[in-house]
């Protein structure tokens, strides 16, 4: 074993501790509506896929789902993040969360208390020493309103 | 300070972090149903307590259990995992966390969406350089249907 086999080693968990916490500065950011630090967190050309909220390319497209959809969307929410994996290969990796969201979102008939749970499948890649999302991708398993439960309505109908 | 105790420390903190892994990764193969999967997570001499869904014995009395009982248990669930505590001590070591489960589950009136808090008080064993349950042991805190509350319904503890 040398001194860069160790470094190597070091660096990997540097590396895994690091993309958890972009993970969630990204989740406290789009939570504070600090949307300039969320786009900032995207490599030029990412992408980042929503399920029916729809598909975005390039950090100018993703900067129109954080400043114009996801404001007129919900007035609160808390991303909770859990269940992380992450597997680095050089300047290269891939993460999964579980994210169990209470958010508040906006109804004709008012403010909506919902509960939010689905999957990240995430990619991120290293540029000049930082690590960045290349592809951010959620999957829904149920956005439901707080009276009604993921059974009684998995998700909205629209 | 020597390398031998620099690779020392190194190798503990890989373990930790591999040991958070394989959780994660059991808890995604058990929400996607991936029944025949998770026998190999196992030491051959494996045991599971699932509470009153029974005890299992090694590794093919657990994966059966998988297959045969835990996939009727549900017809969906999230696992999530919360509050790890690790603690490595050579090729042996010791995980608690909290399980904060979405799930549905059927009944008689139909499918019901229910609350499952839980402990895990694992065991893993590191068998050629990978990380393997020895014990799986679940101890449920409450499961309570959406509507009710664990206070009305479904505390199992106390």
């Amino acid at each position: 074993m040398s001194l860069e086999e160790l470094e190597a080693r070091i660096k990997m968990l540097e590396d895994i501790e690091e993309i958890k916490r972009l993970m969630t500065s990204y989740a406290d950011w789009v939570d504070a509506y600090q949307m300039d630090d969320v786009v900032g967190l995207f490599a030029e050309n990412a992408k980042a896929e929503y399920g029916p909220l729809g598909s975005y390319e390039g950090k100018d497209g993703i900067a129109t789902f954080f400043k114009e959809v996801v404001p007129n969307t919900q007035s609160w929410s808390a991303h909770q993040l859990l269940n992380p994996t992450v597997t680095v290969e050089g300047e290269k990796a891939k993460g999964t969360w579980y994210l169990f969201c209470p958010a508040t979102v906006f109804r004709p008939e008012g403010d909506q208390a919902v509960w939010i749970q689905g999957r990240y499948n995430n990619e991120f890649v290293k540029i000049n020493g930082k690590w960045k999302f290349s592809l951010l991708k959620f999957t829904f398993n149920f956005a439901t309103p707080y009276e009604e439960g993921w059974v009684k309505s998995r998700m909205p109908e629209e | 300070m020597s390398l031998e105790e620099l690779e020392a420390r190194i190798t503990v903190l890989e373990d930790i972090e591999a040991v958070k892994r394989l959780m994660a990764t059991y808890t995604y193969l058990v929400d996607d149903s991936q029944w025949n999967d998770i026998a190999d997570l196992f030491a051959d001499n494996a045991r599971a307590e699932y509470g009153m869904l029974g005890s299992y014995d090694g590794k093919e009395a657990i994966g059966n259990f998988f297959k045969e009982v835990v996939s009727q248990a549900w017809s969906w669930a999230v696992h999530q995992l919360l509050n790890p505590l690790v603690t490595v001590e050579g090729d042996r070591a010791r995980g608690r966390w909290y399980i904060f489960s979405c799930s549905t589950m059927p009944s008689p009136e139909g499918d019901r969406a229910m609350w499952v808090q839980a402990s895990y008080n694992n065991e893993f064993v590191k068998i050629d350089g990978k990380w393997k349950f020895s014990l799986l042991r679940l101890a449920f805190n409450f499961i309570t249907p959406y509507e009710e509350g664990w206070v009305k319904s479904g505390m199992m503890t106390g």
